[in-house]
């Protein structure tokens, strides 16, 4: 299976478990997703870190340790078994959706997903994406000068704060000043879009 | 349409768009990196200010869509991957900015709402991204939760209610000052 299809596969079949009724049905549509991305790359499946698990796991656990509707024990603790079911379908979901993230990030670079668009037709994806590169370097440079002016002239926080609006009027202006120099660059060039 | 206007239509929002994702990339990584408090919600108000200046220049439908998404891309860009985060705060805010502009157009009330709105994105951001990351069930969950924890401590079960006036209180203010900072960026720009 091609990357692109593996992993078209898996979001369908992640986005359906979202909306399958029953634990049951969600749990084998997240694992035919789960399967999908294996097939291309195993190494995704390597996904989550302990923050990432962290906090699902202790809410699962809460949940159904904590639960009224108590009918199983553990160790000699209490439980209640579907609550703890529910919390196990939630965080497989949650691994797929980090094995998703892991999958998108080591398979395809920023300029494959631009050509993707580009051929699937999203209006010049391409032209813009190169535009918005040329455009972002010109503006980085002008947005770090005029924060730099704007906190040399206004010492204090509270200035800072209130004056806001100079701001962001001065970074508006240089924003649009770019742009219309690219206009008439690409019209004096002939460009077509 | 003639060809300078085209191509402006095109200009316009990407050189807006690189701006905001500037902004989001120096602005967002200092905030995170201080452990500012509600960070999203100033983030989500200088996107909605720059997202009505740019409807300023180009007042067209689709316009201030096309703005987020070169936002999303220059971010996605400099950061070198996919982040499922990033792309559904800045497409929701983009979702958004574009239904009142297209709604209200280039005005006064149009330019204080988006980036309220904007700044109150970040609880549908949590809604939205909670249920696709763990499913519906986890609702029910911090349901249970909340009611333990309250039963934990001895306080009143809907103590949640206070907590979200709360939170709603402060990123109303931080949204309404940004709506004043936008109507004051559009009048200086003259084109409100």
């Amino acid at each position: 299976m091609k990357r692109g299809i593996a992993f078209k596969t898996a979001l369908l079949l992640f986005a359906a478990a979202l909306f399958l009724p029953g634990r049951r049905w969600q749990a084998a549509a997240d694992a035919a997703a789960l399967l999908a991305l294996a097939s291309r790359d195993a190494g995704a499946l390597r996904a989550g870190s302990f923050r990432f698990w962290f906090f699902p796991a202790a809410l699962a656990a809460a949940v159904s340790f904590f639960s009224a509707d108590a009918d199983a024990s553990l160790l000699g603790y209490g439980y209640s078994s579907r609550q703890m079911a529910a919390g196990a379908v939630m965080m497989f979901h949650a691994y797929v959706f980090a094995a998703l993230a892991r999958f998108g990030r080591r398979n395809f670079t920023m300029g494959e997903i631009v050509s993707a668009a580009d051929r699937a037709g999203a209006g010049g994806a391409g032209l813009r994406a190169a535009l918005a590169l040329a455009s972002a370097r010109i503006l980085k440079r002008m947005l770090a000068e005029t924060w730099l002016h704007y906190c040399v002239s206004r010492p204090g926080k509270k200035e800072r704060l209130l004056d806001m609006d100079i701001f962001f009027g001065a970074a508006v202006r240089n924003a649009a000043s770019a742009a219309e120099n690219i206009s008439v660059l690409l019209h004096i060039r002939n460009v077509d879009i | 349409m003639r060809r300078a206007d085209r191509i402006r239509l095109v200009v316009f929002p990407t050189a807006f768009g690189a701006l905001w994702g500037l902004i989001e990339l120096l602005a967002g990584g200092w905030l995170h990196a201080m452990r500012v408090p509600v960070a999203g919600a100033f983030l989500g108000s200088a996107g909605g200010i720059i997202l009505c200046a740019e409807r300023a220049f180009t007042p067209v439908r689709g316009a201030t869509l096309c703005t987020g998404l070169t936002a999303i891309l220059v971010k996605l860009m400099f950061i070198g991957g996919l982040q499922f985060n990033i792309v559904i705060a800045l497409a929701l805010e983009t979702a958004v900015a574009e239904a009142v502009l297209t709604v209200f157009g280039v005005s006064a009330l149009s330019f204080f709402l988006a980036p309220l709105l904007c700044c109150m994105e970040s609880s549908l951001h949590f809604l939205i991204g909670n249920w696709l990351k763990y499913g519906g069930d986890i609702f029910g969950a911090y349901a249970i939760a909340l009611r333990k924890i309250a039963a934990l401590f001895g306080i009143k079960p809907d103590f949640w209610k206070l907590a979200v006036a709360l939170w709603a209180g402060l990123h109303l203010a931080i949204g309404g000052a940004a709506g004043l900072v936008s109507v004051r960026v559009g009048r200086y720009l003259r084109k409100i």
